[in-house]
């Protein structure tokens, strides 16, 4: 279903050697129970259905689509959160699905995770030293006095002041939590850092702040990132390579300047030119979706763009497009950018 | 897409349809009053989109429903709201209720929470309308014999079957494909973009002047967005309203609104056309929230992000609630609060040390 020769292909631009991390044909289906309450019917929802990828070392990987196309499944199965129904994931050439638990633990150390909610993943009743040498502790690493200065010099460097490392999570605004939380993520010292959604719950002015920090991060740590968004300016500002993501598949992935500024998926097109830019009365050409996304559970046949896509020819109503290169090296699942319509 | 037709000139030559004067809020709360609102100055003039905008606590929905007067008994409402000449404050809770939805209509951000979500679509739409078009509330699902609805026509003008009539136009225009078919439905059977279609046509029902809209489309995916979006220009279009479209996002008052008005700490930093203001930004805060906005047309190679943050409610500073925060701030604006002066074009800044000339990026 999908060209795994192509996915190597765009994504070895730099760097030599294997890519940090590998997903192959990843897929997940939660079995949902739907229709009446007598007679109880089985459907899957497919929430990411063959994907696959590959993010190399020191790279910003971007994956972004609107609510309800798998993005955020897709950080949770390569943490092994859930568990894909197929596929794999290979870190460093190791293959880690199906790992057993303490395997896992050692491999967390590795890879961290940021979630949206800053307030949600913080303990309301710990100390803010404490949350984030807790991860020390739980990894074995050095005595308590180390913890508490690796922990000071990791917050310090995430601008916070000394002052702030007594109180807990409820006295400080959304943007220092959220700096807190990358200081738990980083203190580790991990290889891998998700973040899925990190600057949404903040205002603008704190999200430039965060982004900022999280920029100079991962240059000065060499942190490879994948940064999941639905807020595709930023996202433009942060990653190096994106994929587009439309009901659980990948539909386009490509590096961001030639995605931002000549996207060739209509789904693409018609999502960059949704987003509002702030300068009045400048004049452009937009393209609007009609209707709504459909339903995970009832995917129409063929194309699973074809019911909003104002291109739509008929043989994407009957063929699933595969993802494979364009001649500029990106990757698309087009029909009609492919010519073969 | 800046449907900016009628021009600044012209609009500050007419009378505004909504005029808030040193409008003031108070909340009494457990460790004392806290003050939300410190004398907000704002007009909506007929026929336009006004941007509200601002951070999380800047006061703009509180802005709002001091307007509609849905604050509740702890908060104490200062200063005077006109609407028509009508000042809203004074009104009793039977002149507000001839004013909500008919005179004034809003609607939330999460459509979701907004809908009640044991009744159908259709009960609520239909309420909405009998509500306000002065028939009282019937049960629109109760079936009514022929004579006693022909009663009904008589006495209260609308009837059931008129009810769902309009429900359905109202449905259609605000763009639900098989509105019939919706009116039977409930609200978790809809999108949250049906869903807040649905809340715009409830809002349309009492054919409103004026459409308080509170970040509409925040909870909402872009592309969603846009369609939202686009359907409020072309209401404001069709039907003549004057709308205030609150939002936290520059970028919609940018292809949206023909006026805006920044909000920061309960007070109004800058207003003006919007067009000015892009092209001109005077207040830093503006100049900061502009500065630190990534785009989606172009590359931009570091955001300028401002320090600190929001000060709470009971922290507020001295002088201007900016002056920790502004690369420029003077000595005088540690110790004085700056007011708002209104400038050419009806461009006004609230700062003792207004900037010119471009942004950084």
């Amino acid at each position: 279903m999908i060209s795994q020769e192509g996915a190597s292909n765009v994504s070895r631009p730099r760097g030599n050697g294997p890519p940090l991390l590998k997903a192959t044909a990843l897929m997940k289906y939660y079995q949902i129970r739907r229709g009446g309450w007598l007679v109880r019917k089985k459907a899957d929802l497919k929430a990411v259905d063959g994907v696959s990828f590959s993010v190399n070392k020191g790279e910003t990987f971007g994956i972004v689509g609107e609510s309800g196309c798998g993005k955020s499944t897709i950080a949770r199965l390569v943490l092994n959160i859930d568990t894909p129904t197929s596929g794999s994931v290979m870190f460093k050439d190791r293959q880690i699905t199906g790992l057993p638990p303490g395997e896992w633990r050692k491999l967390r150390r590795r890879m961290q995770y940021v979630f949206q909610d800053p307030l949600g993943a913080l303990d309301p009743r710990m100390k803010i030293l404490d949350q984030v040498s807790e991860p020390l502790l739980i990894h074995n690493i050095g005595d308590i006095s180390e913890h508490n200065d690796k922990t000071a010099e990791i917050l310090r460097s995430m601008d916070l002041k000394d002052h702030t490392f007594y109180r807990y999570p409820f006295d400080l605004s959304g943007g220092q939590r959220q700096r807190v939380v990358l200081a738990r993520a980083l203190v580790l010292n991990p290889e891998l850092l998700v973040c899925d959604e990190p600057v949404s719950a903040l205002d603008v002015s704190i999200q430039a702040q965060v982004i900022n920090l999280l920029a100079e991060l991962t240059k000065r740590m060499r942190l490879t990132m994948i940064f999941i968004s639905h807020d595709l300016s930023i996202v433009r500002h942060v990653c190096e390579r994106v994929a587009v993501m439309y009901l659980g598949k990948i539909v386009e992935l490509a590096q961001g300047e030639l995605l931002f500024d000549r996207p060739a998926h209509p789904y693409t097109q018609a999502l960059l030119s949704a987003i509002p830019i702030p300068e009045p009365g400048l004049k452009r050409k937009r393209t609007f979706l009609k209707g709504d996304p459909p339903s995970p559970i009832d995917l129409p046949p063929g194309c699973r763009f074809h019911t909003r896509c104002h291109l739509a020819k008929q043989v994407c109503k009957e063929r699933i497009p595969e993802l494979k290169p364009l001649k500029d090296g990106r990757m698309v699942a087009c029909h009609i950018a492919h010519g073969e319509a | 897409m800046n449907a900016n037709h009628l021009g600044p000139l012209l609009k500050s030559q007419r009378e505004p349809q909504l005029q808030l004067s040193d409008l003031t809020v108070d909340f009494d709360t457990p460790s004392g009053w806290v003050r939300c609102l410190y004398g907000v100055d704002m007009e909506v003039y007929p026929g336009e989109i006004l941007g509200l905008v601002g951070e999380s606590g800047s006061g703009k929905s509180v802005t709002c429903m001091a307007v509609m007067q849905l604050l509740g008994p702890r908060a104490l409402i200062r200063g005077s709201v006109r609407y028509r000449k009508q000042d809203l404050l004074s009104l009793d809770e039977k002149g507000l209720t001839q004013m909500r939805g008919r005179e004034i209509a809003m609607i939330f951000q999460d459509p979701m929470s907004s809908l009640n979500p044991v009744h159908t679509i259709g009960r609520q739409v239909i309420e909405s309308i009998t509500h306000n078009t002065g028939t009282p509330v019937l049960n629109p699902t109760d079936t009514i014999g022929d004579q006693v609805e022909e009663a009904v026509v008589e006495q209260l003008g609308l009837t059931g079957q008129v009810a769902r009539k309009e429900a359905r136009r109202l449905l259609t225009r605000v763009g639900i494909p098989d509105p019939k078919q919706r009116l039977k439905e409930y609200p978790h059977q809809m999108s949250g973009g049906m869903s807040q279609r649905a809340m715009i046509a409830m809002a349309l029902a009492g054919r409103p002047r004026l459409l308080i809209a509170d970040e509409p489309t925040t909870a909402l995916d872009v592309t969603i967005q846009a369609q939202i979006l686009e359907l409020i220009r072309s209401l404001r279009k069709e039907m003549g309203m004057s709308i205030i479209l609150i939002t936290h996002d520059l970028a919609v008052v940018a292809e949206t609104c023909d006026r805006m008005a920044v909000m920061y700490c309960g007070r109004i930093a800058e207003k003006g056309p919007v067009k000015n203001i892009f092209a001109d930004p005077r207040h830093p805060y503006t100049r900061g929230l502009l500065a630190s906005l990534p785009r989606i047309d172009r590359r931009t190679d570091k955001l300028h992000p401002m320090r600190g943050s929001v000060p709470a409610p009971h922290e507020m500073p001295q002088g201007c609630a900016f002056e920790p925060r502004c690369s420029v701030a003077l000595e005088e604006c540690r110790l004085n609060q700056p007011s708002l002066a209104i400038g050419t074009d009806g461009h006004s800044i609230a700062c003792f040390n207004p900037q010119r000339g471009g942004l950084q990026h």
